[in-house]
């Protein structure tokens, strides 16, 4: 009942005149934005964030859900009529989206793509509602010393995602918890590692060296190749508009709602992961309906199914990636940690207690995530008209246009120059940092969680807790313990099937979290760590009594 | 000892390492009970050079000729168009205080442009229509929409 009282005390901040307008605008510029492809979502959301600083919290964070769910689902139109997908998120999709399209039905793909977004950012927006209130509750139980933990373990998950080049992926964590150190320290205001420039006292704020990191190195990489930087944002494929054929799409789409509902939960539950993000859940969604379709043969040719899946899990992660923010103030993407500095820049800091504290932006931030999908679906087909005129533009005049509304919408921040010198020289440095290949989020998700961290080991220092505080407490325990599982993760997933040990990796994991779950309070959740023990127990037992060829 | 890029990295690395744990010395101490300034960036800086080390030891270990080194005209060809983008980005604002954002953003995005896509004379015309519709588009929004007193520069402003 108190999500329903909530609901409708946000309900009359966000369904203004102005503010449904300022939304329908986003998913426009988001869809369109997700439709080009190289031109990623999160820099369309930080193209739009200055323009949000003059509207209310509520206003501004709506606007930007909005270019988010948008440019989810924009990246479908590129993916389906000319196989290049959008943006990442939309990679699996043009597995099946573009030979249906070839094969004389782009109307039915794009229709069937359209309504899986939906589906499946309804779904996250119904999960976001229900279980991020839940999650901030166990968050309250967090002591500073379970906070530091888990950002450990973002970090940490964060660097293991990058695969191959994990060891550059913690040097970059590492680097970009360094960078945040540089300015002032959290508990005095001294000045540190400032080597005498009295302005670099202030430190780097974050959404400056998030733009320069990010989305400046990455326009600037690619216009390297003068050849491609010359193309059209298109390719040279002539995309003409088509008519999505809405109804007998849905009714396609509803007949297998088993895979739209196992792909919105999966894309939810990769959401919450730090890191993982829209990327991964595409290409997980895909496979996971590949396996548990009766006809996988017919993947790669056209399969509904396989348009339906990375596409309801895709829109489904943002709902997964806004939970752990909403309930814990932590970013845990590029997406989340812009909407991290939106919501400062508003004077709002998320926290577990965020959502009890201020119960009408929160739930303004999760039905402005549904109602963005019902505007999604409403304003795909006019933007395939202008998807087509955008496609003609050339690399190379974005580059340059959107170098300079970068400049603006960063001195717009806080009116200060120094803020365009801050994107200047993390421009530089991760244009260096990609050319060395370094993978950049792991830097940029250091930058933002650094002083984070460096503010709760204040904290648990301040209250003379010893190091054994790690081991005692549950939370911090549990994410300690994940963080170690999470470095061995990469080499678990590569030799998995030829290496003996990873067969036992899995229920190794599950009886050793079952520890801290067990010293947890309450009744439940050490009856479910007793289960997670017995389950791993019988898992290793079963691994050790098979003959060695069934492994 | 193999000079790829890898083991320059890992040099730098540690020479950063180097030069912030040293200036952590340089710092006040801490009062009784609250955690030192140096703290924090130390735990970073121990796991940092480490790491560090491993990198520098892998790259030592690495094949010869996975990456063909490039000469220095090479490397600068390759590389070339965003070298000079972030050169004409740091004219921007270093002659911000001079020419303000709207002449300075001119100057820059059409200077971009015609860099990035050629000087002829159609490709200059098409570069200074789409400066002049998106510069002086943005700027009034900012400027008269959205109320950002953005810089002017002495050659615009008004006394």
């Amino acid at each position: 009942m108190e999500l329903f009282g909530n609901i409708a005390l946000a309900a009359p901040e966000l369904f203004t005149l102005t503010t449904m307008a300022l939304m329908m605008l986003g998913t426009l510029v988001g869809l369109l934005a997700g439709a080009i492809p190289g031109f990623t979502i999160a820099m369309a959301v930080v193209l739009v964030l200055p323009f949000t600083f003059a509207m209310s919290p509520v206003q501004g964070l709506a606007t930007m859900i909005a270019v988010y769910v948008g440019g989810l689902s924009g990246g479908l139109m590129s993916g389906i009529l000319t196989g290049i997908p959008g943006t990442p998120s939309s990679v699996a999709t043009t597995f099946d989206g573009y030979p249906m399209a070839k094969s004389g039905r782009p109307g039915l793909a794009l229709g069937i793509g359209v309504w899986s977004s939906f589906f499946g950012g309804i779904i996250a927006s119904i999960v976001l509602m229900l279980i991020a209130p839940q999650l901030a509750q166990i968050g309250l139980e967090f002591q500073p010393v379970d906070f530091f933990a888990l950002v450990i373990f973002a970090l940490t998950v964060t660097a293991s995602l990058a695969g191959d080049q994990m060891l550059k992926g913690l040097i970059g964590g590492l680097l970009g918890l360094l960078i945040a150190t540089i300015g002032s320290d959290v508990v005095f205001g001294l000045p540190r590692f400032t080597f005498g420039i009295d302005q670099a006292t202030r430190g780097f704020a974050f959404l400056p060296v998030l733009v320069g990191l990010f989305a400046f190195s990455r326009l600037l990489n690619d216009v390297r190749d003068p050849s491609s930087a010359g193309q059209k944002l298109g390719g040279d494929a002539q995309t003409t508009v088509v008519h999505i054929d809405y109804i007998h799409s849905a009714k396609v789409v509803l007949k297998r709602y088993v895979n739209v509902i196992r792909s919105s939960l999966l894309g939810v539950f990769v959401g919450v992961l730090p890191a993982a993000g829209s990327t991964i859940s595409n290409i997980l969604a895909y496979d996971q309906a590949k396996k548990s379709s009766k006809e996988p043969e017919e993947f790669g040719k056209g399969a509904v199914d396989g348009i339906i899946a990375p596409e309801a899990a895709n829109n489904a992660t943002a709902g997964g990636a806004l939970i752990v923010m909403m309930a814990l103030g932590l970013p845990g993407d590029i997406m989340t940690a812009i909407m991290l500095g939106a919501l400062l820049v508003h004077d709002v800091i998320p926290s577990p207690s965020f959502i009890s504290d201020e119960p009408t932006i929160a739930y303004s931030i999760f039905l402005a995530f549904f109602v963005a999908n019902f505007m999604m679906l409403g304003l795909q087909s006019l933007t395939l008209r202008g998807f087509v005129l955008v496609t003609k533009v050339k690399m190379y005049m974005l580059t340059a246009v959107i170098l300079f509304y970068c400049a603006l919408g960063i001195f717009a921040l806080n009116n200060i120059g120094y803020d365009m010198w801050t994107l200047f020289i993390f421009g530089v440095l991760g244009f260096i940092m990609r050319a060395l290949g370094f993978p950049i989020v792991p830097i940029v998700l250091g930058v933002v969680l650094g002083q984070i961290a460096e503010t709760r080991l204040s904290q648990v220092f301040a209250r003379g807790d010893g190091l054994d505080i790690f081991l005692t407490r549950p939370w911090a325990l549990f994410f300690i313990l994940l963080s170690v599982f999470s470095i061995a993760f990469p080499s678990y997933q590569k030799l998995r099937g030829i290496a003996d040990w990873t067969r036992y990796f899995v229920p190794l994991l599950m009886i050793v979290l079952a520890l801290p779950v067990f010293m947890m309070p309450g009744i439940i959740r050490p009856i479910i760590a007793v289960v997670m023990a017995l389950t791993g127990i019988v898992q290793i037992f079963m691994i050790v009594r098979a003959p060695k060829a069934a492994g | 000892m193999k000079f790829n890029q890898d083991t320059i990295t890992a040099l730098c690395l540690l020479v950063v390492c180097g030069v912030v744990f040293a200036d952590t010395f340089r710092m006040d101490p801490a009062m009784f009970g609250q955690m030192p300034a140096t703290l924090w960036p130390r735990m970073i800086l121990a796991p940092l050079a480490l790491l560090s080390v491993l990198l520098l030891v892998n790259a030592q270990r690495a094949e010869a000729g996975d990456t063909p080194c490039k000469s220095l005209s090479e490397w600068f060809s390759y590389y070339k168009n965003p070298i000079v983008c972030f050169f004409l980005f740091f004219l921007f604002l270093i002659t911000m205080p001079i020419m303000g954002m709207l002449l300075g953003g001119l100057a820059y995005v059409f200077l971009t442009l015609s860099f990035l896509g050629g000087w002829s004379r159609a490709k200059l015309i098409q570069h200074a229509l789409v400066t002049l519709i998106c510069v002086v588009g943005m700027w009034l929004i900012f400027t008269q929409a959205l109320g950002v007193f953005l810089p002017e520069g002495i050659l615009l402003r008004v006394y």
